[in-house]
């Protein structure tokens, strides 16, 4: 995992510089600089449209921000396709659930685990010894996941018909059979009762109780992210106006103004 | 997942296995007692049939790959079988063995669909099957215009060492086992998993870290490389290819068959595949027999040949969009029912 960063604890894993996005006239993000550190769990507050899924669309390559960088393994994201950054560790999920609808949950996390798999398409199409043990090798690691976020009882439904909570769940299942070494989450509590929240929340702290990566997630519920994240970063308007511990971030008279205005 | 009594998934192995239930041992015996039925009934008329039958299933699979699997629309398929046809009959011609010019086919044929799969990268659904709409085209254009090489409209020779019919049948139905073992085992491997992805939400497959331009034109690869193999296969059933057995309209059954079929599913294939071929060959039968008896009517009736099987494909678009393979799976529900919950 991030032996590299354990080793220097202070060293961030991944460094935003100055991004900034337009769409045409639109401005969605002015000059956005932040680290994620090791091991941390960082939240992305603010209003609704102020660019915190642009923010997550720039780290895994999906936007093209105009100017700035985005450091990660020595490698500049804002050059890299999509699915090299994928390659990298970086999991994310999605604030419009994007599953593969029309698979089982078993085989999206199957699917996730795409850049893990090694065997070619002739040892594929054999599926004889070396094959057999790698597939059962993923098999395995799956079913871990499975276990984790307690999906037993939907492992062979269809994705695209459960209900919204257990496809955010499958969606989280999907991207850490990536084993990702960043997980990206956009509002992964959104939509849901307090219940079903909680159960998130509880999933994603044993995520990283277990896997021991720096989380970045975006979300809504004031209290909830207060309550888990180290750190946070507050947008409105495609600007940065905040960062800091969750205490630090509460008395921030420009965060008080923001969500009163707002 | 539906299983039938008494089948356990006891290890993961199991799970993911492809011969799983008793049924599937019964079927796989049905399909060799069958096979042997008709070697023994010495009937050259079934034989024949039945290893065109299997030479399309081959090819149908293919396709099925590209388009069940990665979602990708190909209606040049029939041509990219020409390339492996014209591949095959060239090389034999010339004094290869059948075992070095069927793979060959299948490799030039697979090299020809990449390089006609380019478009799939920047375009998809119908507009990709307007751009492979050409693709059919340029090369049936280029297979009767290079004379040099390929004779042109007259056809080109096909020789093989292999003069009986039931030599030959026994061939086609080993490629043919092989290839569907291949097709199914492409599923649970990292390509199959990542056309699947790619055919359900490319977003979220890149995001995944599935490289779309490199799995697209994979698909279009594996799929022509069945086709290619396929064509070899068919130009040394016939010692012969012509141009014309690969038109724009043989292109346009296989994604009926698949239609008929079932996207995506193997025994799909297989159903799609011997519905229509059996539907063609009853037809041309009845009307053979017909026409001496009412010449009159049947020269009347001949042309609605067509009508028939635009209708099948229509209904099934409409009653049963999912295909056959969808069909069976509710018969077996139905039957795992009936008359009893439990049946042995
Ligand atoms: N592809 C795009 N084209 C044009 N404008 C865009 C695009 N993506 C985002 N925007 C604009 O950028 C702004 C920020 O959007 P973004 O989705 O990042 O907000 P958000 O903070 O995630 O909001 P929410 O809380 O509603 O999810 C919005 O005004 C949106 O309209
Ligand atoms: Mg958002």
């Amino acid at each position: 995992m991030t032996q590299n960063a354990q080793s220097h604890p202070s060293e961030p894993v991944l460094r935003t510089r100055n991004i900034t996005l337009k769409f045409g006239a639109i401005q969605v993000l002015s000059d956005i600089s932040f680290d994620i550190m090791p091991n941390e769990i960082l939240a992305i507050i603010g209003p609704n449209g102020a660019g915190k899924t642009s923010v997550l669309n720039c780290l895994s390559g999906f936007y093209r921000p105009q100017q700035g960088s985005i450091l990660y393994k020595n490698k500049d994201l804002t050059k890299l396709p999509s699915h090299r950054i994928a390659e990298l560790g970086v999991g994310r999920t999605f604030q419009q659930i994007e599953l593969f609808s029309g698979l089982s949950a078993l085989d999206n996390l199957l699917a996730g685990r795409h850049i893990r798999m090694k065997m070619g398409l002739l040892w594929g199409a054999i599926y004889f010894g070396k094959t057999r043990n790698e597939e059962l090798k993923h098999r395995r690691a799956v079913e871990e996941i499975i276990d984790l976020l307690e999906m037993q009882p939907i492992r062979h439904a269809h994705a695209g018909v459960l209900p919204y909570g257990l496809r955010k769940r499958v969606e989280l299942g999907r991207a850490l059979a990536l084993d990702p070494e960043v997980l990206l989450l956009d509002e992964s509590m959104a939509g849901m009762n307090v219940e079903e929240k909680e159960d998130m929340a509880r999933y994603i702290l044993d995520v990283h109780d277990l896997k021991k990566i720096p989380l970045v997630l975006i979300e809504h519920d004031m209290g909830l992210v207060m309550d888990i994240s180290d750190r946070v970063i507050v947008l409105e308007y495609g600007r940065k106006i905040a960062e800091g511990t969750p205490d630090e971030v509460k008395s921030n008279k420009k965060v008080i103004e923001a969500y009163l205005g707002s | 997942m539906y299983l039938p009594c008494g089948t356990f998934n006891e290890s993961y192995r199991l799970d993911s296995a492809i011969v799983r239930t008793k049924a599937h041992v019964a079927w796989c015996l049905a399909g060799l007692v069958f096979c042997l039925l008709l070697l023994f009934s010495g009937s050259t008329y079934l034989i024949h049939f039945a290893t065109l039958t299997a030479i399309t299933i081959i090819s149908a699979l293919g396709l099925q790959v590209l388009t069940g699997y990665a979602g990708q629309f190909s209606i040049a398929h029939a041509a990219f079988m020409a390339v492996g046809a014209y591949t095959s009959a060239i090389l034999t011609y010339h004094g290869v063995p059948l075992y070095l010019s069927l793979p060959a086919a299948a490799v030039v044929a697979g090299v020809v669909g990449l390089i006609f799969g380019l478009p799939s990268l920047r375009i998809k659904g119908f507009y990709l099957l307007m751009a492979t709409f050409a693709a059919q085209f340029i090369i049936m254009y280029i297979i009767t215009h290079w004379q040099g090489l390929t004779k042109g409209e007259f056809g080109h020779p096909a020789p093989t060492a292999i003069q009986d019919e039931r030599a030959y049948f026994i061939l086609v139905m080993v490629c043919l086992v092989a290839f569907t073992i291949a097709t199914k085992n492409i599923l649970r491997s990292k390509a199959g998993r990542a056309f699947v992805a790619i055919n359900n939400n490319d977003l979220a497959a890149e995001l995944m870290g599935i490289s779309l331009y490199r799995y697209k034109l994979l698909a279009f690869f594996i799929s022509c490389l069945y086709a290619g193999f396929a064509g070899g296969l068919y130009a040394h059933f016939y010692r012969m290819v012509m141009p014309e057995a690969f038109s724009l309209h043989s292109s346009m059954w296989f994604l009926g068959y698949l239609l008929v079929g079932g996207l995506g599913s193997v025994p799909g294939t297989y159903f799609g595949v011997i519905l229509i071929m059996g539907l063609n060959e009853g037809l041309t039968n009845g009307f053979a027999v017909l026409i001496n008896i009412y010449p009159e009517v049947t020269r009347f009736l001949a042309p609605f040949r067509q009508v028939v099987f635009g209708l099948v494909v229509i209904l099934f678009l409409i009653y049963e969009p999912r295909g056959l393979a969808n069909s069976w799976e509710k018969l077996k529900k139905y039957l795992h029912l009936w008359p009893y919950p439990y049946w042995p």
